[in-house]
């Protein structure tokens, strides 16, 4: 009876150990998991998946606030933007067909792959983490309701969306940016995430044991990314992107994965 | 836009978020942990059990109550964590944001209401 968990646990382990080492959340990893080898509908494993992400930011947030890297006000009113886009897609994706669900993740997990391999944008870093002009409010709060909309659909926590977004668009700090992203990822999961509840699409057995493993795979990983090499990991990371893009791309266009869960 | 950190706002805001996460991941891990300490209890995959229920079955030390109450604690931290945002800069006199999180509070609160009246 407990083979089951003890596997969410490694899994979960797994993502957010990953997800700590190259400052991704774990919904990319978990989603495609849970979908293709559980064997989950695609809409329990995003549901799944977005309270993950809840854990993982609101952990990381509460050091990030604390530390007062975070911009507070610049997250609220982007988290006006992203949770309204957030609801937007979690009400509209049970019409949604699960093989478009499948194509447009294996199209992000490309995206982010090639993000990891071209490092870090174009990474414009201020000096002081507190005095800095916010521009593009109006980009800004768009591109926040497509990062919503994004995250509810496929279960993620959005970053590669926001980070780069905040820093190269808005001229907010790297640090800055990757802090407040975290702050109001939070508030943007539990938007679409309750509603994913309220659908019966958040299975406690499931997230329970993935969510306890993503929590102390937060803590091995930020353990860990000290004593590695950041290149390897890197390197891994986009190999394992790669590879759940083209298994996702593959079943959104028919083909069988093997050794996939019914 | 002034990017000056309000001291109030961020005090109240860490402590929700550290104790919203601490609680809700100590309840699931004792959760998991009596599913391993009670392994006759059969595995529980599906939809969350009604709130109601869930209350009901914590009596019992049902694992998978114990598990759901950190899952819906989870969910609800992100909410406290707008309260806790609305409160603080209500106090540091900021009407303007402390408005900005009661609206994304309404927001939310409303699609859940839709949601459930739609169903």
């Amino acid at each position: 009876m407990i083979g089951p968990f003890l596997i969410l646990l490694l899994l979960g382990l797994f993502a957010g150990t990953f997800g700590a080492l190259v400052g991704l959340g774990g919904g990319i990893i978990l989603v495609p998991v849970l979908s293709l080898w559980l064997g989950l509908p695609i809409t329990v494993a995003v549901g799944v998946s977005l309270v993950c992400v809840i854990a993982t930011s609101s952990g990381a947030a509460a050091i990030y606030v604390q530390q007062r890297l975070t911009d507070m006000r610049l997250g609220m009113l982007l988290e006006l933007a992203s949770s309204a886009g957030a609801i937007t897609g979690a009400l509209i994706v049970p019409f949604l067909p699960p093989a478009l669900v499948k194509g447009l993740f294996g199209a992000f997990l490309l995206y982010s792959a090639v993000l990891m391999v071209r490092n870090r944008v174009a990474e414009q870093e201020s000096a002081s983490t507190t005095d800095y002009p916010v521009r593009n409010y109006p980009l800004g709060l768009g591109v926040s309701y497509a990062a919503g909309n994004v995250s509810a659909i496929l279960g993620i926590g959005g970053g590669p969306i926001k980070v780069p977004l905040m820093n190269v668009f808005m001229g907010v700090p790297l640090r800055v940016a990757a802090a407040t992203s975290n702050f109001l990822m939070g508030v943007t999961a539990a938007a679409s995430a309750i509603l994913y509840y309220s659908r019966g699409d958040v299975y406690v057995a499931v997230a329970a044991p993935l969510c306890v493993g993503v929590f102390a795979g937060a803590f091995l990983g930020s353990w860990l990314a000290k004593r590695l090499h950041g290149r390897w990991i890197r390197l891994i990371l986009v190999l394992v992107l790669l590879y759940l893009s083209a298994l996702m791309l593959g079943e959104a266009f028919g083909f069988h994965v093997p050794g996939r869960g019914r | 836009m002034s990017n000056a950190r309000p001291e109030r706002a961020y005090d109240w805001v860490a402590a929700v978020l550290r104790w919203g996460s601490y609680v809700s991941a100590g309840l699931m891990l004792l959760g998991v942990a009596l599913v391993f300490f009670q392994p006759d209890v059969p595995i529980q995959v599906g939809s969350a059990m009604p709130l109601g229920a869930m209350l009901e079955q914590l009596r019992y030390g049902n694992p998978y109550a114990v598990m759901q109450l950190g899952v819906v604690l989870l969910l609800l931290t992100p909410l406290a964590r707008l309260m806790a945002t609305s409160a603080s800069f209500w106090l540091e006199g900021d009407r303007r944001y402390s408005l900005v999180s009661v609206a994304v509070l309404v927001i939310i609160l409303a699609s859940l209401l839709f949601s459930r009246a739609s169903h």
